[in-house]
This record gives C-alpha cells, sequence and structure tokens, in this order.
C-alpha cells in the first residue's frame, strides 16, 4: 500500500466511526428539529422567549438527574433510587426547616444525606456482582419507607425565606435552570477532563480491563454514586422550592424519566460510551414533546405515547457497537 | 478395522496440517493418539468427524469407503466426538440432554415417551452416571457431563467415539470413574480414539498408540511395548536449530521471587530476573504460568514467600501496587482483560497512566500527541489515535497494549502469549519491540506454550509443572526436546533422544 492511500484509508476509518459516535446525535437534533418546526408552525406562542425558558424550567430537575444518571450509565451502572432519594431530601430539608434550621443549613445537610446515601449504595454496588438494578431498586423501597418515617404527611411549614430563592435569577436565568446549568457544565468537564471521567469510561467498556490497568474500582464506584446523590440532593431542594412544600411522594417515577433522558442520549446500559451532550438533547427532547403537545392543545395522555415511542425508537435506532 | 484412513493430506495455504496420516482402529480397542502441539492431532480428528475435508486421502468407517465425510454422515455411521467442553444443554435434565435432537414426537410434541426414558436411563447406568435423571445437566461435575457425552453417544449407537482431553479437567478420582467407563465401552466392542497430553495415561488405557509429528505418524506401536521416553522421543522428532543471536549483558536484578506460594497451585516458585532479559516460562495448560503473572501483577492473591522488585519487599495486593512499582501485564485474553474495545487508541494507550495537566486536569492535546508517538513507533496499522481496537487487527491491538507499559514506564514487563491470535507479521514487529525493551534495560517475563516464539525472544526459559518451576533451559536448550519432557514429566535426558533418534 502506498503512503497515499494509507492516509486515506486511515482518514475513511477514522471518519466512520465519527460518525457512527455521533449518529444518534445528528438523529435526535433532527427530531428536535421536526418536532419544533411543526410546533412553530402551528402556535406563534412557541417561538418566544418566555415558552423556551417555560421548557427548561420544566426539565432542569429532570435534567440534573440525568446528568448524575450519565456518569453512572457511562460506567456501566444505574441508579433506580433517585426519585426516592429526591423525596428523601426534600421531605427532611422541609421537616428541618419546620423544625427551625437556618435554611442554608437544612439545604446543606438535605444534600450531604443524598450524597451519603448515594456512596453508600454505590458501596454496595462495588460489592456486588451483579448489575446493580435489583440492588438500587432495594434501595428505592427503602428510602420511601425511611422518607415515610420522616414525615408521613406534607410538609408546608416552609421560611418564606427559603421559598423565595425560586425567583433568584443569576445570570438573568431562573435559580433551576442556572443550576442545571452548573450542572451540565461540571458533568461534561468530569467526564471529558478528569481521570475519573476517564475511569468510568473505561470501566463500562471493560472492568477488568480498567482493574488490570491500576484503576481502583470500588473506590470509583463510591465516588460516582455519591455525585449523582450530591445532584439527587440539589434536586430535591429545588423541588421543594418549587412546590413550596414537601411531600413523600415528590420524587416518583423521577429516576425513569432521568434514564430514559440518558437512554435517549445514546449512552447504552452497558456503559462505556455516552456523553452529555447526547442526554442534554435527550432532556429537551422528551421535555419540548410536553410542551409542544400541550401548545397544539392535544391531550396529555397522548403526551405519554409519543414520550414513550420516542423512546423506544431512540433505542431500537442505536448502534449496537 | 471399524475405522481406516489413509495417505490423509490437508494444507492451510502454505502451512501442512497432515502430510499423509495413516491410522486403524478396530473394535474392542482404545487407541491413543499423541503428539505435541501442532502435530496435526485436531486436524485429523477434524477430518475424521467430517468437519473438515481431507486434501486426499482414503477413509472407510464400517462399511462406507470414501474421500470425505460430513458431519452428519460421520454421525450417521456411528462415529462421536466428544470435546473437553461438553457441549450440554445445562438447564435440561440428563434424560432431555441425552435425546436431544433424537426425541420421538407424538402428538407434534418433543416431550420424552416413557420407553425413551427407561432407554435412557439405562444407558446412564451403563456409563456410571449415578445421578437421578432429573438431574439438571448444569448440576453435573466435569466429570460426569464428560459420562453423560458419552451416554448421548452410546444412545445414538456410535461404535466409533473419539475423546479429546478427556481427562483435563478431571480430579483423580474421577479420572478413574471415567477410565472404568472407557474400559467397560470397549467390553462392548467399541473402538476408541482417546488424545491425551499425559503419557502415562495413555499407557495405561491405550492398546495401541499412534504418536503424530508435523502432520505425519510416526510411530504406531501396542501399548505394552512402549514407554514414555519412546513416545516422547517420537514426540520430539529432529531438534530445532538453536538460536544463533548473542548473549547479552545483564543488568541489576529487577524481579526476585524466593519460595513463593499460593494454596490454589503454587508451590516454592524462586526465580530472578534481571533488567536487559527476556525470561521465558513455560508448561503445559494448568501449569500455573498464567496463575504466576496473576500473583506477580496482583490479580490473584499473593500469599506466601518473598518477592523484591529493584532490592526493595513488594507485596501484590491489587493491579495499582504492581503499575507504581514499574510492572506491567499484556494479559493472554486481551479484548477481556486489556482493551476498551469501543475507546480511542490514545484512550487505551493513555489509561495506566494519564495525561494530567498542572490542575489535574487530562490535557487531551499532549494525550494525542503522545499516543500518536506510540503508535508511530510500534506501527499501528492504521496509523491513527482516534481508531477504536474493534476495529484493528489482533496484532494491532496487541501494539495497543504493550504501548500502554511503555508509556506508563514499566520497567519490567510481563507478557502472557503475547502473539497469540496475532498475524505473522505483527507477531516479528510485537517480539522486535520486546526485544527492544530488554535491550533498552526493561526486565521482560514472556509466558508461552509457544516454543518458536520463546526461541525467538528468550535468554532463559523456566518450565511449570503442576505449580512448580521443574527446570530451567539456557538459550541453547530452548527446544521442544528439552522443555517436552519437563513439561510432562518424562525422566529423561535431551542426550538419549539424539541417540534413539541417530
Amino acid at each position: 500500500m502506498t503512503g497515499m492511500t494509507h492516509a486515506i484509508t486511515t482518514r475513511r476509518a477514522e471518519l466512520a466511526q465519527r460518525l457512527s459516535e455521533h449518529r444518534s446525535k445528528i438523529a435526535l437534533l433532527l427530531v428536535i428539529g421536526t418536532i419544533a418546526a411543526i410546533t412553530a408552525f402551528k402556535s406563534e406562542v412557541f417561538l418566544s422567549w418566555a415558552n423556551f425558558e417555560n421548557i427548561l424550567v420544566q426539565c432542569s430537575i429532570i435534567g440534573i438527574l440525568a446528568m448524575g444518571t450519565t456518569l453512572l450509565m457511562v460506567s456501566g451502572g444505574i441508579d433506580l433510587s433517585v426519585g426516592s432519594g429526591v423525596s428523601l431530601a426534600g421531605v427532611l430539608l422541609a421537616t428541618l426547616m419546620a423544625d427551625g434550621w437556618s435554611p442554608l443549613i437544612a439545604v446543606i445537610a438535605a444534600i450531604m444525606t443524598a450524597s451519603a446515601v448515594g456512596g453508600a449504595t454505590g458501596f454496595l454496588a462495588a460489592k456486588s456482582s451483579h448489575h446493580p438494578f435489583v440492588l438500587t431498586l432495594g434501595v428505592l423501597t427503602l428510602l420511601q419507607g425511611v422518607t415515610l418515617l420522616v414525615s408521613i404527611s406534607p410538609v408546608t411549614d416552609i421560611p418564606e425565606s427559603f421559598i423565595s430563592i425560586i425567583d433568584w435569577r443569576p445570570l438573568g436565568l431562573p435559580l433551576v435552570v442556572f443550576v442545571f446549568g452548573v450542572v451540565v457544565v461540571v458533568t461534561h468537564l468530569t467526564l471529558t477532563y478528569t481521570a475519573l471521567g476517564r475511569w468510568l469510561y473505561a470501566i463500562g467498556s471493560s472492568e477488568s480491563a480498567a482493574r488490570l490497568s491500576g484503576i481502583r474500582i470500588d473506590a470509583v464506584k463510591v465516588v460516582v454514586y455519591a455525585i449523582s446523590g450530591v445532584f439527587v440532593g440539589i434536586g430535591g431542594v429545588l423541588m421543594t422550592a418549587q412546590l413550596a412544600s414537601a411531600q413523600p411522594e415528590m420524587g416518583r417515577g423521577l429516576e425513569l424519566a432521568a434514564i430514559a433522558a440518558v437512554a435517549v442520549g445514546g449512552t447504552p446500559l452497558a456503559g462505556g460510551r455516552g456523553d452529555v451532550l447526547g442526554t442534554l438533547l435527550g432532556v429537551l427532547l422528551l421535555a419540548l414533546i410536553g410542551n409542544s403537545l400541550n401548545l397544539l392543545s392535544i391531550t396529555s395522555s397522548w403526551q405519554f405515547v409519543l414520550q414513550g415511542l420516542v423512546i423506544v425508537i431512540a433505542v431500537l435506532a442505536q448502534r449496537k457497537t | 478395522m471399524v475405522l481406516k484412513a489413509t495417505g490423509l493430506t490437508k494444507s492451510y495455504g502454505a502451512n501442512q496440517a497432515l502430510r499423509g496420516v495413516d491410522i486403524q482402529v478396530a473394535s474392542g480397542q482404545i487407541h491413543g493418539l499423541v503428539g505435541a502441539n501442532g502435530a496435526g492431532k485436531s486436524t485429523l480428528v477434524k477430518v475424521l468427524s467430517g468437519a473438515i475435508d481431507p486434501d486426499s486421502g482414503s477413509i472407510t468407517l464400517g462399511t462406507w469407503s470414501g474421500s470425505s465425510l460430513t458431519p452428519r454422515s460421520a454421525h450417521q455411521l456411528g462415529l462421536a466426538c466428544i470435546y473437553q467442553d461438553p457441549g450440554l444443554a445445562p438447564h435440561l435434565d440428563l434424560v432431555a440432554n441425552v435425546l436431544l435432537g433424537q426425541e420421538a414426537t407424538r402428538f407434534g410434541s418433543l416431550l420424552a415417551t416413557a420407553r425413551q426414558r427407561s432407554a435412557v436411563t439405562e444407558i446412564l447406568r451403563t456409563v456410571g452416571l449415578s445421578k437421578p435423571s432429573e438431574t439438571l445437566a448444569g448440576a453435573l461435575s466435569p466429570a460426569e457431563q464428560q459420562l453423560l457425552e458419552i451416554a448421548k453417544a452410546l444412545f445414538r449407537d456410535s461404535r466409533v467415539l473419539i475423546m479429546d482431553e478427556p481427562t483435563a479437567a478431571l480430579g483423580e478420582k474421577e479420572r478413574r470413574q471415567l477410565f472404568e467407563v472407557v474400559r467397560g465401552l470397549k467390553d462392548r466392542g467399541a473402538a476408541i480414539i482417546y488424545i491425551s497430553h499425559h503419557m502415562d495415561e495413555v499407557l495405561d488405557l491405550c492398546d495401541v498408540v499412534t504418536v503424530m509429528r508435523g502432520g505425519q505418524t510416526v510411530l504406531h506401536q501396542s501399548a505394552d511395548k512402549l514407554d514414555v521416553d519412546t513416545m516422547v522421543t517420537a514426540m520430539i522428532g529432529h531438534e530445532i536449530a538453536a538460536r544463533t543471536t548473542e548473549p547479552r549483558e545483564l543488568g541489576a536484578p529487577a524481579l526476585q521471587l524466593r519460595g513463593v506460594g499460593q494454596a490454589a497451585g503454587l508451590s516454592d516458585i524462586t526465580l530472578d530476573l534481571s533488567s536487559g532479559e527476556v525470561l521465558g516460562v513455560t508448561g503445559l495448560v494448568g501449569s500455573g504460568r498464567s496463575r504466576l503473572a496473576r500473583v506477580l501483577f496482583g490479580i490473584e492473591s499473593f500469599e506466601r514467600g518473598d518477592i523484591q522488585v529493584f532490592g526493595t519487599t513488594y507485596k501484590p495486593r491489587h493491579p495499582s501496587d504492581a503499575i507504581k512499582r514499574g510492572i506491567g501485564l499484556v494479559p493472554e485474553d486481551r479484548k477481556k482483560d486489556a482493551l476498551l474495545m469501543g475507546l480511542s487508541a490514545a484512550k487505551n494507550i493513555t489509561l495506566a497512566r494519564l495525561t494530567r495537566s498542572v490542575l489535574g486536569l487530562l490535557n487531551l492535546r499532549r494525550e494525542r500527541e503522545t499516543a500518536a508517538r506510540w503508535v508511530d513507533h510500534l506501527a499501528v496499522v492504521p496509523p491513527s489515535t482516534r481508531i477504536a481496537p474493534n476495529a484493528l487487527s489482533g496484532g494491532n491491538q496487541q501494539k495497543l497494549v504493550i504501548a500502554r507499559w511503555m508509556h506508563a514506564g514499566s520497567r519490567i514487563l510481563i507478557l502472557d502469549e503475547p502473539s497469540q491470535g496475532v498475524d505473522v507479521g505483527a507477531r516479528d514487529q510485537i517480539l522486535g519491540a520486546v526485544r527492544n525493551l530488554a535491550d533498552d534495560g526493561g526486565a521482560i517475563l514472556v509466558i508461552s506454550q509457544d516454543i518458536e516464539e520463546l526461541q525467538q525472544i528468550a535468554d532463559r526459559v523456566l518450565v511449570m509443572r503442576g505449580g512448580r518451576i521443574v527446570g530451567e533451559l539456557d538459550r541453547q536448550h530452548i527446544t521442544e526436546a528439552d522443555i517436552i519432557p519437563l513439561a510432562m514429566g518424562a525422566n529423561v535426558q535431551s542426550s538419549q533422544y539424539t541417540e534413539a533418534l541417530t
């Protein structure tokens, strides 16, 4: 083979690989564009900044959880307990504030609790030889119970000073959107530019190869579940502020919405691949469907049908290797 | 003769696997088939069982005669193969496994009839499988699985059985049980071809022995006129010319083991490896050669003895301990244990030592540049840092793994079967790179059962058997004639072979 054809073959192989890596994102963008175009054509409200902000606010909390879930799924892990973690963090926060704790201390306590729960889940996941699916399903139920032990009824006695944080607009953005943005950036930096991020990809590709390259897998798992736990805590705090109350069922089902967004975004359950941009597109697409159907005055039952279809099609369309 | 083959030849490209094989097996006879790796035993089995067609030669099986069989016709003519890893259905019970594919259909259902059930139970008793017939195949011990395979063959009325290393996974007691059954089959008039690496076993069990070497049958003799030494001599044949490279200067001791042992299968391993040296370790499957690597690298538990790395005590607990001490491992199964199949070459190369900048963040540009140098240095094809291993050939994948440890600055490199699954061109490049590492002062431990590979790069070879080092061979004696008797446990001097051959 001459040098010239050699170089061309190499370029072609690289291009083919890049295309297949980004194929799902290109498809997602096309779908998002199509839905946006149809909705914009039928409804003039859609293209307003207010509506766009509305979409972002609606998807921020799920988005924050989805970022933690991205970290987990890249490493081949999963955590089904994030929804009930949100409930626990929210109810704990509200109860502490109702007991007269300062909001700042209560917020820190809630986030730290969620993070500790995540770390403990990570420890168990590291020690178990099975996929963490069933394990974290157990943690989900356990946290539901613990939340009910903290408070069986909704907690509404929340200081005004806390509820008002939802009106903060750092950089002109609603607080939840701002925090979501920070979490997106932190997650992206972690995955791309830190050793931890690289280790997550390595573990997701092959645990055995990762271990034989000197990676302390157990420690990495504890850390990544704890980071996801921090995001869960933040989600619980923001949701409590949004609702101006906390109730034991507030986080129900959020884990599935987060996992769906990550999966639609191209991260396989087996791990080793995936990124923040994909998850971001997944979160946006699912939120956009809800928003569009609302604006087009289509009954919300269709929302579930469509969202479900998108998840199914996205997963079927993903590349195998 | 139930089975007779004459003048069988078969070549794969330039490699002639069979060069005129003659074999005759009579009913009521156990026929031992022995030979070193690559002697052509497996090819012969494949030809006899119809899996591949020979280039020339003729086969007679029972009343049938012709030039080649198909798996189906071999089967119908009453020939069955029993492999080391039985192909059983683990979730089906014993009866269902025996009947698999032979079920009498009744009302369109595939359930065993009562008559079939009792026939199978009878056969299970014949082969000495005493478990209840509802037992699932997955719950059987390796020995019992072998027996179940034999039962399957009997149920199909097989008159010729080929058994390939049936005792490889068995303990002593199970082995005896299996021998009883095989002898029982012989008394019932079956013809059995028995393949094994264990010479004493062959002598004990077989009536006739055929030795293969280089694709030919070189010895055919009744077992009571044979001994281990004669068989091994026949297996080895002429000595291969020794390598001619000059001995090199050795540096300081890099790795010293004193009485290293482990309950699971290593005892009293003592060895010294110096900088600049390539030390080979060889032995049969199960001799402990790979286990030694796994213990040194902190994958398996290190229990007894003392290890010194560059003069300081080393107690491996985790691969990261090994890497900190400058040890790298190129594992046998690179796809599972080394490579990140879907991630770029650059990420694969830098995994054990990430390119971090001041803040501890990854410097992706430097990562690509560093990786590009290794890709260039080891001539990875295609020369790209972005391509993932799943698009590379075995040889180029292996280069990435070696590059990982060169990049990590490993001064002691352990390679387990480095050129397995690697094409010839890449093999020379890889062995050349390993050789260069040693010339630059690296200490190399090459674990291999490929004698040619050891001849090509090793300065010295240790032979292991049963978890122990049973011999050390210097460069002039890295030959089949020296290695095989040690690895197999025959008590002979290499000079005896030379005499026997002249």
